[in-house]
């Protein structure tokens, strides 16, 4: 009988990952590796408005509370807010978390946010800004962020009294920064 | 908002941490072997941690494969990162870097062995101990077919890693069945914790496989690799 050639290429991956498996080198061989890049060329930071891919980073929303099916219950459907709600980023190897809590004036909410590395180290502190952008910006100069605050060691920060809108987040840890654009808040 | 909010807050916290598992490594980036290049070029360490995350586990077979102790593994991966660190801005690599790496730690495994074997006099004329002799590594150059597969094996590795997380957790999970292919009822259980995990209906699981397969095969076509 003959196999849908669109499959082949399934079995062959099958038959590659049942031949003996690559062997991870011990943490401290691939740190020793790692550590010869400095020693070698010296440390030289990317510039700080650098745009290249691994300096700033797009993050995507992965997950929303508000969402029908994943809202938690107790929590309205979407078009209501009312009570808080959690927002998950992932940008690169970088999860940002956030949670938002309305205000009881209605008009304004505070944000909880951390980020975290997939691997085993600290993003290390840096600072976090948020500017609208669902209105006009000045054409000349940089923008005034809405809100700005510091990132802890521990990767949490904090944004309070935001007006409800949509915002652009961005979190500088030195050269590397992440962004989250269109963030409704 | 006060105390009553603690539950729910603590229960959507727990879910986003259910659905979305640390990502595992570095590796897990769509970035190319070039991009990783000319970032180590413009001095990112970044970009060169991330080449070494890529490429650990095949520069560190290649001396096991020769027999060699992980001590000794250890120093050829040293050799071989720095030979690639050295000349990073001139490799020319018409079938990518794999090749390249595997080319280059074989070679360095090679010297090794030559050097022991200097090391213990074993050579036209010499009068090392025979015994010496035996224990060292098989200094043949690794077969065709095995260099072929480290270099399928590191291609397939590497698209995995690129996949998003939830697609990479169906595809590790669906070519696994390979090893154990006679336990219906682990399967059946297994995949009902995956659907569990991953918040979704286990009836959904197989068209989501099927698009994150589509992913792969997207994914080993652009590496270059060919069935």
């Amino acid at each position: 009988m003959k196999t849908d050639p669109r499959h082949d290429w399934i079995a062959d991956v099958r038959a590659t990952l049942a031949a003996e498996p690559l062997v991870e080198p011990p943490n401290w061989v691939r740190e020793r590796a790692r550590g010869i890049f400095s020693a070698r060329l010296g440390h030289r930071p990317a510039p700080a408005a650098s745009r290249d891919l691994l300096a700033r980073v797009r993050a995507a929303l992965i997950f929303d509370s508000r969402r029908p099916g994943l809202a938690p219950s107790g929590v309205r459907s979407a078009g209501v807010l009312e009570g808080p709600w959690q927002l998950l980023y992932r940008g690169g190897d970088v999860d940002v978390d956030l949670l938002v809590r309305p205000n009881q004036d209605g008009r304004t909410l505070n944000v909880r946010g951390q980020a975290m590395s997939a691997g085993s180290e600290s993003v290390g502190v840096g600072v976090v800004e948020a500017k609208r952008s669902d209105l006009p910006r000045r054409l000349h100069g940089p923008a005034t962020p809405s809100a700005r605050s510091e990132v802890e060691a521990s990767g949490e920060f904090a944004l309070s009294n935001l007006t409800r809108g949509r915002y652009d987040v961005l979190l500088r840890f030195g050269a590397h920064e992440i962004e989250l654009n269109g963030v409704e808040f | 908002m006060g105390e009553q909010n603690a539950p729910v807050e603590a229960h959507v916290r727990l879910s986003a941490k259910l659905l979305w598992p640390a990502v595992r490594s570095r590796a897990d980036t769509a970035i190319s072997d070039d991009e990783f290049v000319a970032g180590c070029v413009r001095g990112e360490q970044a970009a060169w941690d991330g080449l070494i995350d890529r490429y650990a586990a095949l520069i560190y077979s290649i001396p096991l494969k020769y027999g060699f102790s992980e001590a000794d593994a250890a120093d050829v991966f040293q050799s071989v990162c720095l030979i690639l660190l050295e000349k990073l801005e001139s490799v020319r690599a018409p079938r990518g870097l794999a090749a390249w790496i595997i080319t280059t730690t074989s070679r360095e495994c090679l010297a090794v062995v030559r050097k022991q074997r200097r090391e213990h006099g074993v050579s036209a004329g010499g009068g090392g101990s025979l015994e010496a002799a035996t224990e060292l590594v098989d200094p043949r150059q690794l077969p065709e077919e095995e260099v072929l597969s480290l270099e399928r094996q590191h291609l397939v590795r590497t698209a995995v890693s690129q996949l998003p997380d939830n697609c990479r957790r169906l595809v590790e999970a669906f070519f696994s069945d390979a090893a154990n292919p006679d336990a219906a009822a682990v399967k059946g259980t297994s995949y009902q914790q995956l659907a569990n995990s991953l918040g979704v209906p286990v009836n959904s699981l197989g068209p989501t496989r099927s698009r994150c397969l589509e992913k792969l095969r997207r994914l080993l076509r652009a590496a270059g690799y060919v069935p």
